[in-house]
């Protein structure tokens, strides 16, 4: 019966999801599922989420609480919003809606929907710029507010949100398609309550919080106990700030487990500070994917999880610190977390895929007066595993986004793709391969275009695990006829009509000594022109006969065996992975 | 062995006998209409040669209903042979042509995984490999215009290497904006087809006219994937059933519920995947229709998934997105990227892995799971006896005494409810329970799964169930009508008469159609009277062009007309018919209705955009009557009861078991078993039940 209330919940948040999903409006909940959906019981406890994008997993419980204190009394029909980085939002982009659900006349809990806005105000169009280095530049900051009171919407506040966005009609239409979500999750869990009864309703979402602690605890109980401390770095700010550390220390206790980011670098001049619920978002989904995945995401695995960040880092930033783009540092919390649990579930995590998307804001103006924006973000590949080989051309498991059609994107906008695909040698060697970097080429075709560039993974590319290597740094460089410049990690450029800017992925770690690697596998490589004849060689000791169509074994065995006696020497034996 | 179930009732105008024939993984069902008798018939599956099941099941039915092929006015076919190829990988050595710097458009999809927190999830390996995707250098832009000219010269060279090699048998071709521009696939098309005759060519230009690059080029690969298999399993019945006297006409079931000729289908193989799915769907919508009900959900329980259909209005919305081969364990509709992407017609059927041969297990916490995993036809549900022992949904029915100890089919396959409870030992072990508790917990379970499949197709399209009829076929449908019906708040639920073979029934009740899309793609404040026309007219001639190819000797066909409009900026788009005298106010009004019914709002002032026109020519129907309804003609002369356990934790109710061919035709109260030869249906004791005078069993709530 618990397993029929928890399939009961799923689909209430399915449903608002799907709600959400075809009526919306803009591209990054269309396309990239920018969103999530939630119901928690009455005390802001996480019951159910839908499948939206995993770094908003834990925000939910931390906004209704506060919101709760800034209501004082709910009412049916009311819808609060939210959207205070420093008041348990993540950053001013997402937008929390949350509604209340009555059963009869008793306060039974909430439905919630959050989102990400195309435009909430702010220094440049879709409010996120590296160049922001306080929050009161990234746009509108909703603290918390009633948006409709007992099913009227209040016009003033409406009109509040219009006046100080760049889409006031984008803005109201995806609010529109959260109220219609929110509005079938009410409708939902009613008809929920009514067909079982409230008590017994309730009785079994603490059954199912209970349960979901026990799996969790068992499964935590099922890792070895220890602590596993690790770091990762972000390239830098784009204000100067560079090699900024995530350090983070892993402690799995007594079916507990303890994520502290003690030893972070301090709060950073640019906008990629993470306020805290956010970190928390990023290392729980880290963790919830070192654990069998039939774990279901409520509060029950939440109390099992411990997140500890200093307060004034980068992982736990405090007001006025600016962080629109704490997108960025939250892959790379996901990228730090996971190296530490690779330590203790080695066979649940793969080595470091690209470490987040490589976006390009793209401003043109292809008739004078007329602009045209559009935001691109490019993904991605994942690392070799213990058991598994690393993927070419993937999303990032912590957002999940999709990429949109070249063929729309070239109607809509004055560029042109030339090209759009794998490079060859970009994945960390390792008995399995790190997925390739994918790379694209766009021509500008308007006289003249900005291009906004968010990339990362530069100076110091995704890790390898286990003797693995780390994969190809990321790269954007703008081609000017003959010329080649490369540009910064972080930078808005202009550009003339021919230029093509050209935007490379890092490729993911490799996960185990590449001289491990089944020969044919690194023949079958590249035959597929994944990789070079010469990469074959010098990355995994591998030589191809002259046919170019097979392995030549005696000659590869003694490559390696040569190259092995050599590393052997030259890194000292006592640091040999095969000894 | 075929059983007669209908005698004559109506006098009919018709014009022969007509087959309809539906290969699943585990029978072949067989429906043979001749004028005045219906009869049907279930072989097992020929897995290595299916026109072996598929010949000898047609000569087998049609003699119980002294008939011969020779009598046979037309033969329609559905088929899971192109979803099976996808899914085990057997289709052809395929290659793919592509814009230079895109190939690997089909590897990267649009980069989303289905599954969420789980990084040991591997990508399906695409249908090429990279060294098989050859680029040449040519480039056109959205509008049409050429940027680059075709250089097919290095193009023919490289290929030249690779066919012979590498034993190629098919070859898809996909341009960036080939669908604004279709000249430089029909070069490369026509050059590839006079080096090598031999080569199986598709263009996605063809197939799919329309933007996305991934989605066309998946598509278009998909297809000539299919296309040695299909044209050679097709032409090989095509060949088996002339010898034997056909000379009626041999149609198939698309995707899309609609059937086309046998020589369409081996040009455009990736339009049949969703075959057998889709003529259940239409044997649902057209017994709908003649029992006067516009709104109902149509559900369909197989061996290892659930189907639902939203029926509204009287039609069956219809998807131009979805996919084929994906992980059927997959839970949420909003992932996707589990299998490879279909961008053609095909009705929208939400599926979730829930069957009778889902099998049944204890999760992390001690809670009942079913599925994802099914004992399929091999080695099947245990009290099957051919090789099972992990416990699946069937056995559960058999267990709390739903399906008989004893035999189904008509006697057929026999039944043993002690290896069902055996099967379930283990489990009621390690909850402590007994079997009967686990299995009612099972089924709980299987409901609330197959519940969210119902729930995707009504309540996320912002439909009420409570006023929709629950109508459930495929072997279990009757097992869960009532109890679905209940849950999702359905006041009546019908299994209808032949709901086991109800597939084969929809082959006979489908009309023959042909689709064509024109992408349009413009603002309705830049859209003037003749853009519209000038698209419709495009849509007509394309489908006269395929008329004069496929159906040269069929002169009547009514034209349907659809606009796909959205709002601008926004990405998804909502199908409107679209009348000849429709101006854009009427469609402005038309769209916000839609979306207000759909999303329950009417989508602001945003400005519209006309994405593409759809045309639709379709085939009059043969006849008006569709399905000959009379009672069983073997006759049971006593009641049989037996215990059912209708609620966990409660003692067993006694039921009465209405027999297969009994006269009896209600209403009687429940709790009652109503057997047939194709399905067992369960009436609990708080609903009424009868039969009506088609032979559907009505259950009232």
């Amino acid at each position: 019966m618990t397993a029929v209330v928890a399939n009961g919940l799923e689909s209430v948040v399915e449903q608002m999801g799907i709600t959400l999903w075809r009526s919306a409006y803009s591209a990054l909940i269309r396309n990239a599922l920018d969103f999530a959906t939630s119901l928690c019981d009455r005390d802001g406890a996480l019951v159910a989420q839908g499948n939206g994008i995993p770094m908003n997993i834990a925000a939910v419980g931390g906004v209704v609480r506060q919101l709760s204190s800034t209501v004082s009394s709910w009412h049916e029909g009311d819808v609060a919003l939210l959207n205070d980085p420093y008041r348990g939002g993540t950053h001013l982009n997402d937008v929390f809606l949350v509604t209340p659900i009555f059963d009869r006349d008793e306060h039974a809990g909430f439905a919630v929907v959050a989102a990400h806005q195309a435009d909430v105000g702010g220094l440049v169009p879709g409010s996120m710029s590296h160049e922001a280095t306080e929050i009161y530049q990234e746009g509108l900051r909703i603290p918390g507010l009633l948006l409709q009171r007992r099913g009227v919407v209040d016009p003033q506040v409406l009109a509040l949100l219009r006046a100080n966005v760049r889409n006031p009609d984008q803005l109201v239409g995806d609010l529109e398609a959260m109220l219609a979500a929110a509005a079938i999750g009410v409708r939902e869990m009613k008809a929920l309550l009514d067909r079982f009864g409230s008590d017994v309703v309730w009785a079994h979402v603490a059954d199912l919080l209970r349960r979901t602690e026990d799996t969790t605890r068992e499964a935590i109980l099922a890792v070895p106990a220890g602590r596993y401390p690790f770091e990762d770095f972000l390239d830098d700010d784009g204000q100067g700030v560079q090699d900024i550390r995530i350090a983070v220390a892993v402690t799995v206790e007594d079916g507990h487990v303890t994520v502290d980011f003690d030893g972070s670098q301090r709060q950073v001049t640019g906008s990629l500070n993470a306020p805290l619920a956010f970190t928390r978002s990023c290392a729980l989904a880290a963790v919830k994917c070192a654990l069998p995945p039939e774990i279901r995401v409520n509060e029950g695995f939440f109390r099992c999880v411990d997140v500890v960040a200093p307060r004034g880092t980068i992982v736990n930033a405090v007001e006025p610190a600016a962080v629109g783009h704490r997108g960025l540092t939250g892959y790379r919390i996901f990228d730090a977390v996971l190296g530490a649990l690779a330590q203790a579930v080695p066979d649940r995590v793969r080595a470091a895929g690209e470490g987040g998307t490589l976006s390009c804001g793209l401003a043109a103006e292809p008739e004078p007066g007329q602009i045209v924006l559009f935001r691109q973000a490019f993904l991605g590949a994942w690392g070799g595993g213990k058991e598994q080989e690393g993927i070419d051309g993937i999303t990032n498991a912590v957002g999940n986004l999709a990429a949109p059609p070249i063929e729309m994107l070239e109607e809509r906008y004055p560029f042109l793709y030339e090209s759009y695909g794998f490079v060859p040698d970009t994945g960390g060697p390792g008995r399995h391969r790190g997925g390739l970097a994918t790379a694209a080429e766009i021509r500008t075709l308007a006289p003249h275009a900005s291009i906004n560039i968010r990339s990362d993974r530069r100076r110091h590319p995704p890790y390898g695990l286990d003797g693995g290597l780390p994969g190809a740094p990321s790269e954007v460089v703008l081609v000017h006829g003959d010329r080649s410049e490369l540009l910064p990690t972080k930078t808005i450029v202009r550009i003339d009509r021919g230029d093509v800017l050209r935007v490379q992925l890092p490729g993911a770690g490799g996960h185990g000594d590449p001289f491990l690697r089944d020969p044919s596998a690194v023949l079958e490589d590249v035959l597929e022109g994944k990789i070079t004849p010469a990469h074959a060689f010098d990355a995994y000791g591998v030589v191809l006969a002259t046919s170019g169509d097979r392995v030549d074994m005696p000659r590869t065995e003694a490559a390696r065996t040569e190259r092995r006696a050599a590393d052997r020497i030259s890194r000292g034996a006592a640091v040999d992975p095969r000894l | 062995m075929p059983v007669r179930t209908g005698g004559l009732a109506v006098p009919l105008v018709r014009t022969g006998v007509e087959v309809g024939l539906d290969i699943g993984g585990t029978f072949t069902d067989v429906v043979v209409r001749t004028e005045n008798e219906t009869v049907i018939g279930k072989v097992l599956t020929t897995p290595a040669d299916h026109s072996t099941a598929f010949v000898e099941g047609t000569l087998a039915t049609l003699a119980v209903a002294n008939s011969s092929l020779a009598q046979v006015a037309r033969i329609a076919h559905g088929t899971t042979l192109a979803t099976n190829a996808v899914l085990t990988r057997t289709g052809a050595r395929t290659a793919l042509v592509t814009t230079r710097g895109f190939r690997d458009v089909l590897e990267i999809r649009r980069l989303r995984v289905p599954v969420l927190f789980d990084l040991t999830w591997q990508k399906p390996s695409p249908l090429v490999p990279r060294r098989w995707r050859f680029e040449v250098d040519e480039r056109t832009r959205a509008d049409g215009t050429v940027v680059r000219d075709l250089d097919l010269g290095p193009l023919m060279r490289q290929m030249e290497v690779e066919v012979e090699a590498h034993g190629l048998e098919s070859v898809a071709i996909c341009l960036l904006h080939s669908y604004a521009r279709p000249e430089g696939e029909r070069v490369v098309a026509r050059a590839i087809r006079e080096r090598w005759p031999q080569l199986a060519v598709s263009a996605s230009s063809d197939l799919l006219p329309l933007p996305g690059e991934y989605e066309r080029t998946s598509t278009v690969v998909v297809n000539a994937y299919l296309l040695p298999l299909v044209r050679t399993y097709l032409s090989k019945v095509a060949v088996r059933l002339r010898d034997e006297g056909l000379a009626g006409s041999f149609e198939v079931m698309q995707s899309d519920g609609t059937l086309t000729t046998v020589t369409s289908v081996a040009d455009e193989p990736a339009r049949i995947v969703e075959s057998g799915p889709a003529a259940g769907a239409i044997a649902a919508r057209v017994e709908c229709e003649r029992l006067g009900i516009a709104n109902a959900i149509a559900l369909d329980i197989g061996g290892t998934t659930a189907k639902a259909t939203l029926i509204e209005n009287g039609s069956i919305a219809r998807t131009y997105d979805y996919e084929v081969g994906g992980d059927l364990s997959r839970r949420s509709r909003l992932l996707n990227g589990g299998g490879y992407a279909l961008a053609l017609p095909a009705l929208d059927i939400a599926e979730i892995s829930a069957g009778g041969g889902s099998i049944v297990s204890v999760g992390l916490g001690g809670t009942i799971e079913v599925g994802p995993t099914s004992a399929g036809a091999r080695p099947g549900p245990a009290c099957y006896g051919l090789g099972g022992t992990l416990p699946t949904i069937t056995d559960a029915h058999v267990v709390v005494g739903h399906l008989a100890d004893g035999q189904l089919l008509g006697g057929t396959l026999p039944v043993s409810a002690e290896r069902a409870r055996r099967a379930f030992a283990d489990i009621a072990r390690r909850l402590d329970r007994d079997a009967a508790s686990c299995a009612g917990g099972a089924l709980e379970v299987a409901d609330a799964t197959m519940l969210r499949a119902l729930r995707a197709v009504s309540v996320e399209r912002g439909r009420d169930p409570r006023g929709l009829v629950l109508v459930a076929y495929g072997g279990a449908g009757g097992l869960h009508a009532a109890r679905l019906a209940g849950a999702l708040g359905c006041r009546t639920a019908i299994v209808p008469r032949g709901a086991g073979v109800f597939s084969g029934r929809g082959l006979l009740d489908a009309l023959l159609a042909r689709e064509e899309v024109v992408s349009v793609r413009l603002p309705f404040a830049r859209l003037g009277g003749r853009d519209v026309t000038d698209a419709l007219a495009r849509g007509e001639e394309r489908i006269r062009g395929w008329m004069t190819e496929h159906l040269p000797q069929q002169r009547d066909f009514a034209l349907e007309r659809e606009a796909r409009v959205r709002q601008v900026g926004q990405w998804t788009a909502l199908s409107l018919p679209l009348e000849t005298t429709d101006d854009l106010d009427r469609l402005s009004e038309r769209f916000r209705e839609h979306h207000e019914r759909t999303y329950a709002h009417r989508g602001g002032d945003l400005p519209l955009e006309l994405v593409e026109v759809r045309v639709r020519a379709v085939r009059p129907a043969a006849s008006a009557a569709r399905w000959m309804p009379v009672a069983e003609r073997r006759a049971v002369d006593r009641p049989l009861e037996r215990d059912i356990h209708v609620f966990r934790g409660r003692p067993p109710v006694r039921a009465r078991v209405i027999p297969a061919g009994s006269p009896e035709r209600g209403p009687l109260p429940g709790p009652l078993v109503i057997e047939s030869y194709d399905t067992t249906t369960v009436v609990p004791p708080n609903a009424r039940w009868r039969r009506d005078e088609s032979g559907n069993d009505r259950i009232e709530l």
